[in-house]
Protein backbone atom coordinates (compact mmCIF):
# COMPACT_ATOMS: atom_id res chain seq x y z
CA UNK A 1 0.00 0.00 0.00
CA UNK A 2 2.68 2.53 1.28
CA UNK A 3 4.59 1.85 -2.14
CA UNK A 4 2.24 2.61 -4.37
CA UNK A 5 1.08 5.78 -2.54
CA UNK A 6 4.60 6.99 -2.62
CA UNK A 7 5.46 7.12 -6.44
CA UNK A 8 1.34 8.98 -6.75
CA UNK A 9 2.81 11.65 -4.49
CA UNK A 10 5.31 12.07 -6.00
CA UNK A 11 3.98 12.39 -9.42
CA UNK A 12 1.42 14.65 -8.01
CA UNK A 13 4.00 16.74 -6.37
CA UNK A 14 6.11 16.92 -9.36
CA UNK A 15 2.97 17.93 -11.74
CA UNK A 16 2.34 20.78 -9.42
CA UNK A 17 5.49 22.03 -9.64
CA UNK A 18 5.81 22.49 -13.35
CA UNK A 19 2.13 23.42 -14.22
CA UNK A 20 1.68 25.97 -16.33
CA UNK A 21 1.50 28.78 -13.79
CA UNK A 22 -0.04 32.27 -14.88
CA UNK A 23 -0.17 35.80 -12.61
CA UNK A 24 -2.90 38.19 -13.08
CA UNK A 25 -1.91 41.61 -13.85
CA UNK A 26 -3.71 44.81 -15.53
CA UNK A 27 -2.99 46.89 -18.12
CA UNK A 28 -4.14 50.40 -18.85
CA UNK A 29 -7.34 50.72 -21.49
CA UNK A 30 -8.22 54.23 -22.76
CA UNK A 31 -11.43 54.43 -24.29
CA UNK A 32 -11.73 56.96 -27.38
CA UNK A 33 -13.04 59.93 -26.29
CA UNK A 34 -16.27 61.31 -28.32
CA UNK A 35 -14.77 63.36 -30.71
CA UNK A 36 -10.84 64.55 -31.41
CA UNK A 37 -10.90 68.17 -30.29
CA UNK A 38 -7.69 68.81 -31.28
CA UNK A 39 -8.37 67.98 -34.82
CA UNK A 40 -10.75 70.79 -35.28
CA UNK A 41 -9.91 74.79 -35.81
CA UNK A 42 -12.67 75.71 -33.70
CA UNK A 43 -15.32 74.20 -31.20
CA UNK A 44 -18.43 76.30 -30.91
CA UNK A 45 -21.25 76.46 -28.64
CA UNK A 46 -24.99 77.61 -29.92
CA UNK A 47 -27.58 78.48 -27.80
CA UNK A 48 -30.24 75.78 -26.93
CA UNK A 49 -33.89 75.57 -27.45
CA UNK A 50 -34.73 76.25 -23.29
CA UNK A 51 -38.29 75.88 -22.73
CA UNK A 52 -37.50 76.69 -19.09
CA UNK A 53 -40.64 78.75 -17.02
CA UNK A 54 -39.93 82.08 -16.30
CA UNK A 55 -39.01 82.16 -12.64
CA UNK A 56 -36.36 85.29 -12.85
CA UNK A 57 -33.27 83.79 -13.93
CA UNK A 58 -31.18 83.75 -17.08
CA UNK A 59 -30.78 79.94 -18.69
CA UNK A 60 -29.20 80.85 -21.88
CA UNK A 61 -26.77 82.81 -19.64
CA UNK A 62 -25.72 80.09 -17.48
CA UNK A 63 -25.52 77.25 -20.38
CA UNK A 64 -23.45 79.98 -22.14
CA UNK A 65 -21.23 80.18 -19.11
CA UNK A 66 -20.84 76.45 -18.59
CA UNK A 67 -19.73 75.35 -21.64
CA UNK A 68 -17.27 78.35 -22.21
CA UNK A 69 -15.86 77.24 -19.10
CA UNK A 70 -16.50 74.13 -17.88
CA UNK A 71 -16.72 72.53 -21.44
CA UNK A 72 -13.98 74.29 -22.51
CA UNK A 73 -11.96 72.27 -19.79
CA UNK A 74 -13.30 69.18 -19.79
CA UNK A 75 -12.86 68.96 -24.06
CA UNK A 76 -9.20 70.75 -23.78
CA UNK A 77 -10.41 73.19 -26.13
CA UNK A 78 -11.95 76.31 -26.40
CA UNK A 79 -15.57 76.49 -26.76
CA UNK A 80 -16.68 79.75 -28.02
CA UNK A 81 -19.72 80.75 -28.03
CA UNK A 82 -21.49 81.36 -31.69
CA UNK A 83 -24.74 83.29 -31.99
CA UNK A 84 -25.89 82.86 -35.56
CA UNK A 85 -27.96 85.25 -37.38
CA UNK A 86 -31.66 84.65 -37.08
CA UNK A 87 -30.85 81.89 -34.00
CA UNK A 88 -32.80 83.99 -31.88
CA UNK A 89 -36.15 84.02 -34.10
CA UNK A 90 -35.85 80.51 -35.16
CA UNK A 91 -34.99 79.63 -31.31
CA UNK A 92 -38.46 81.62 -30.38
CA UNK A 93 -40.33 79.51 -32.68
CA UNK A 94 -39.07 76.07 -31.57
CA UNK A 95 -39.74 77.01 -28.06
CA UNK A 96 -43.64 77.60 -28.67
CA UNK A 97 -43.89 73.87 -29.74
CA UNK A 98 -42.68 72.63 -26.23
CA UNK A 99 -39.37 71.38 -27.74
CA UNK A 100 -40.98 68.89 -29.30
CA UNK A 101 -39.66 69.15 -32.56
CA UNK A 102 -36.01 67.56 -33.36
CA UNK A 103 -33.73 69.38 -35.25
CA UNK A 104 -32.68 67.50 -38.25
CA UNK A 105 -28.95 69.34 -38.29
CA UNK A 106 -28.22 67.61 -41.62
CA UNK A 107 -30.82 69.12 -43.58
CA UNK A 108 -31.49 72.11 -41.69
CA UNK A 109 -30.71 74.85 -44.39
CA UNK A 110 -30.21 76.76 -41.44
CA UNK A 111 -27.82 74.72 -39.98
CA UNK A 112 -26.21 74.04 -43.23
CA UNK A 113 -25.19 77.53 -43.76
CA UNK A 114 -23.59 78.07 -40.18
CA UNK A 115 -21.87 75.05 -40.58
CA UNK A 116 -20.13 76.14 -44.23
CA UNK A 117 -19.01 79.84 -42.79
CA UNK A 118 -16.98 77.95 -39.76
CA UNK A 119 -15.07 75.10 -42.14
CA UNK A 120 -13.21 72.92 -39.26
CA UNK A 121 -15.39 73.07 -36.68
CA UNK A 122 -17.19 71.24 -33.91
CA UNK A 123 -20.75 72.20 -32.72
CA UNK A 124 -22.26 72.06 -29.14
CA UNK A 125 -25.83 72.30 -29.62
CA UNK A 126 -29.24 70.95 -28.13
CA UNK A 127 -32.31 71.71 -25.98
CA UNK A 128 -32.92 72.03 -22.48
CA UNK A 129 -36.15 71.74 -20.96
CA UNK A 130 -37.14 72.56 -17.04
CA UNK A 131 -40.49 71.53 -15.48
CA UNK A 132 -41.53 73.37 -12.38
CA UNK A 133 -44.27 70.78 -10.54
CA UNK A 134 -45.94 71.02 -7.71
CA UNK A 135 -46.26 67.56 -5.64
CA UNK A 136 -48.64 66.98 -1.92
CA UNK A 137 -46.69 64.73 -0.09
CA UNK A 138 -47.43 64.22 3.84
CA UNK A 139 -45.14 65.13 6.25
CA UNK A 140 -44.56 63.51 10.04
CA UNK A 141 -44.73 66.51 12.31
CA UNK A 142 -44.92 67.03 16.25
CA UNK A 143 -47.67 69.04 18.07
CA UNK A 144 -46.92 70.89 20.79
CA UNK A 145 -47.94 68.17 23.22
CA UNK A 146 -44.77 66.36 21.52
CA UNK A 147 -47.10 63.44 19.58
CA UNK A 148 -47.02 62.69 16.22
CA UNK A 149 -48.60 63.49 13.65
CA UNK A 150 -49.64 63.60 9.58
CA UNK A 151 -49.29 66.78 7.92
CA UNK A 152 -50.20 67.32 4.01
CA UNK A 153 -47.83 69.54 2.49
CA UNK A 154 -47.27 70.88 -1.26
CA UNK A 155 -43.79 71.29 -2.41
CA UNK A 156 -42.29 71.56 -5.64
CA UNK A 157 -40.34 69.60 -7.88
CA UNK A 158 -37.67 70.54 -10.31
CA UNK A 159 -37.28 68.04 -13.20
CA UNK A 160 -34.33 69.50 -15.81
CA UNK A 161 -33.94 67.40 -19.19
CA UNK A 162 -31.27 68.06 -21.10
CA UNK A 163 -30.34 66.85 -24.93
CA UNK A 164 -26.67 67.28 -25.74
CA UNK A 165 -25.51 67.11 -30.11
CA UNK A 166 -21.85 67.32 -30.43
CA UNK A 167 -21.88 67.91 -34.89
CA UNK A 168 -19.21 67.96 -36.99
CA UNK A 169 -19.66 70.69 -39.18
CA UNK A 170 -18.24 69.98 -42.40
CA UNK A 171 -20.05 66.46 -42.65
CA UNK A 172 -23.01 67.85 -40.71
CA UNK A 173 -22.90 64.80 -38.80
CA UNK A 174 -23.83 64.24 -35.51
CA UNK A 175 -21.02 62.48 -33.62
CA UNK A 176 -22.70 62.48 -29.93
CA UNK A 177 -25.76 62.84 -28.67
CA UNK A 178 -26.86 62.02 -25.34
CA UNK A 179 -30.04 62.97 -23.05
CA UNK A 180 -29.38 63.76 -19.11
CA UNK A 181 -32.07 64.21 -16.96
CA UNK A 182 -32.17 65.24 -13.00
CA UNK A 183 -34.79 66.20 -10.70
CA UNK A 184 -34.73 67.51 -6.98
CA UNK A 185 -36.61 68.61 -4.10
CA UNK A 186 -35.70 72.31 -3.30
CA UNK A 187 -35.21 73.48 0.09
CA UNK A 188 -37.93 75.91 1.94
CA UNK A 189 -35.02 78.52 1.85
CA UNK A 190 -33.05 78.18 -2.02
CA UNK A 191 -33.86 81.01 -4.84
CA UNK A 192 -35.12 79.45 -8.39
CA UNK A 193 -31.23 80.76 -9.31
CA UNK A 194 -29.65 78.21 -7.12
CA UNK A 195 -32.15 75.67 -7.89
CA UNK A 196 -31.44 75.80 -11.57
CA UNK A 197 -27.57 76.30 -11.16
CA UNK A 198 -28.06 73.21 -8.68
CA UNK A 199 -29.61 70.66 -11.52
CA UNK A 200 -27.04 72.41 -14.24
CA UNK A 201 -24.44 71.80 -12.28
CA UNK A 202 -25.18 68.15 -11.68
CA UNK A 203 -25.60 67.41 -15.61
CA UNK A 204 -22.72 69.49 -16.38
CA UNK A 205 -20.95 66.32 -14.01
CA UNK A 206 -22.14 63.62 -16.13
CA UNK A 207 -21.25 65.83 -19.92
CA UNK A 208 -17.71 66.70 -18.67
CA UNK A 209 -17.42 62.81 -17.71
CA UNK A 210 -18.66 62.15 -20.73
CA UNK A 211 -16.29 64.11 -22.78
CA UNK A 212 -13.32 62.73 -21.17
CA UNK A 213 -11.70 59.84 -22.31
CA UNK A 214 -11.79 57.15 -20.03
CA UNK A 215 -9.49 55.13 -18.55
CA UNK A 216 -10.02 51.86 -17.25
CA UNK A 217 -7.99 48.97 -16.31
CA UNK A 218 -8.25 45.36 -17.52
CA UNK A 219 -6.83 42.07 -16.48
CA UNK A 220 -4.77 40.05 -18.39
CA UNK A 221 -2.57 36.85 -17.58
CA UNK A 222 1.23 36.90 -17.85
CA UNK A 223 2.13 33.15 -17.85
CA UNK A 224 5.29 31.02 -15.95
CA UNK A 225 7.94 29.20 -17.96
CA UNK B 1 15.99 0.70 -4.15
CA UNK B 2 13.40 0.85 -6.65
CA UNK B 3 11.64 3.86 -4.48
CA UNK B 4 15.13 5.50 -4.14
CA UNK B 5 15.40 6.23 -7.89
CA UNK B 6 11.67 7.33 -7.99
CA UNK B 7 12.45 9.66 -5.44
CA UNK B 8 15.76 10.54 -6.98
CA UNK B 9 14.16 11.58 -9.85
CA UNK B 10 11.58 13.30 -8.86
CA UNK B 11 14.39 15.81 -6.31
CA UNK B 12 15.89 16.04 -9.77
CA UNK B 13 13.11 17.34 -12.12
CA UNK B 14 11.66 19.58 -8.97
CA UNK B 15 15.30 21.24 -9.16
CA UNK B 16 15.36 21.40 -13.20
CA UNK B 17 12.13 23.36 -13.01
CA UNK B 18 13.05 25.75 -10.06
CA UNK B 19 16.73 26.52 -11.53
CA UNK B 20 17.40 30.18 -11.57
CA UNK B 21 13.61 30.71 -10.67
CA UNK B 22 13.99 34.64 -10.11
CA UNK B 23 17.37 35.01 -11.61
CA UNK B 24 16.29 34.36 -15.27
CA UNK B 25 15.55 37.09 -17.52
CA UNK B 26 12.22 35.56 -18.18
CA UNK B 27 11.55 35.49 -14.31
CA UNK B 28 12.58 39.09 -13.76
CA UNK B 29 10.52 39.97 -16.63
CA UNK B 30 7.61 38.66 -14.87
CA UNK B 31 8.74 40.14 -11.78
CA UNK B 32 8.78 43.47 -13.37
CA UNK B 33 6.14 43.16 -15.49
CA UNK B 34 3.62 42.96 -12.13
CA UNK B 35 4.73 45.87 -11.29
CA UNK B 36 3.96 47.63 -14.06
CA UNK B 37 7.54 48.54 -15.40
CA UNK B 38 6.93 47.35 -19.08
CA UNK B 39 9.45 48.79 -20.80
CA UNK B 40 12.02 46.93 -18.60
CA UNK B 41 10.11 44.11 -18.88
CA UNK B 42 10.33 43.71 -22.57
CA UNK B 43 13.98 44.27 -22.55
CA UNK B 44 14.23 41.07 -20.09
CA UNK B 45 12.21 38.78 -22.45
CA UNK B 46 13.43 39.93 -25.32
CA UNK B 47 16.70 38.90 -23.39
CA UNK B 48 15.09 35.51 -23.12
CA UNK B 49 14.26 34.98 -26.13
CA UNK B 50 15.96 32.13 -27.71
CA UNK B 51 17.24 31.55 -31.25
CA UNK B 52 14.61 29.15 -32.10
CA UNK B 53 12.06 31.56 -31.02
CA UNK B 54 11.14 31.30 -27.32
CA UNK B 55 8.03 29.76 -26.06
CA UNK B 56 4.22 30.77 -26.31
CA UNK B 57 4.46 32.26 -22.60
CA UNK B 58 7.32 34.45 -23.37
CA UNK B 59 4.91 35.49 -26.63
CA UNK B 60 2.45 35.81 -24.57
CA UNK B 61 3.56 38.00 -21.57
CA UNK B 62 5.87 40.39 -24.52
CA UNK B 63 2.41 40.73 -26.45
CA UNK B 64 0.58 41.68 -22.78
CA UNK B 65 3.79 44.25 -22.16
CA UNK B 66 3.11 45.46 -25.52
CA UNK B 67 -0.17 46.45 -25.53
CA UNK B 68 -0.02 48.32 -22.13
CA UNK B 69 2.52 50.71 -23.96
CA UNK B 70 -0.12 50.73 -26.76
CA UNK B 71 2.04 49.10 -28.91
CA UNK B 72 -1.13 47.07 -30.90
CA UNK B 73 0.40 45.96 -34.10
CA UNK B 74 3.32 44.15 -32.42
CA UNK B 75 1.02 43.02 -29.55
CA UNK B 76 -0.92 41.62 -32.19
CA UNK B 77 1.48 39.54 -33.72
CA UNK B 78 3.13 38.13 -30.57
CA UNK B 79 -0.20 37.11 -29.52
CA UNK B 80 -0.16 35.39 -32.93
CA UNK B 81 2.43 33.76 -32.30
CA UNK B 82 1.70 32.42 -28.78
CA UNK B 83 -1.63 30.93 -30.06
CA UNK B 84 0.04 29.25 -33.07
CA UNK B 85 2.62 27.63 -30.20
CA UNK B 86 -0.14 27.06 -27.42
CA UNK B 87 -3.46 27.08 -29.15
CA UNK B 88 -5.00 25.34 -26.45
CA UNK B 89 -3.95 27.61 -23.66
CA UNK B 90 -6.74 29.27 -22.26
CA UNK B 91 -5.04 32.11 -20.54
CA UNK B 92 -3.79 33.37 -23.72
CA UNK B 93 -6.73 33.00 -25.73
CA UNK B 94 -8.40 35.36 -22.84
CA UNK B 95 -5.88 37.70 -23.71
CA UNK B 96 -6.29 37.48 -27.19
CA UNK B 97 -9.79 37.92 -27.55
CA UNK B 98 -9.90 41.13 -24.57
CA UNK B 99 -7.37 42.77 -27.25
CA UNK B 100 -9.34 42.06 -30.15
CA UNK B 101 -12.62 43.12 -28.53
CA UNK B 102 -10.49 46.70 -27.67
CA UNK B 103 -9.43 47.01 -31.13
CA UNK B 104 -13.18 45.98 -32.76
CA UNK B 105 -14.34 49.08 -30.24
CA UNK B 106 -11.94 51.26 -31.93
CA UNK B 107 -12.28 50.46 -35.11
CA UNK B 108 -16.09 50.83 -34.85
CA UNK B 109 -15.68 54.14 -33.04
CA UNK B 110 -13.49 55.76 -35.81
Amino acid sequence: MKSRIVPLLLLAVLSAACAVNFVSVTVPFTEKSIADFSAYKNVYFIEFVCDVPDAGFDAGNELGRVFSEEISFAAGSKVVRLDPEHWATIRGLLQRYRLSVDIQYENSVFFQKVFQEHPRSLFFTGKLKLDIKKMGVVKETRDEAGNKKNAYETVQMWEMEMKVSLIDGDSSKVLWQQTYAEKMEPGPATTPQFNFNSLLARITAKLTTALQPRKALQERFILGK
Amino acid sequence: MKKIILMTMGVMFLAACAVNRYRSDFEFANRLAREGLWQEAIYRWQKAMTPDGGSAALHNNMAVALESLGRFAEAEREYAIALKLAPASAQIQSNFNRFKNNQRKDANEK
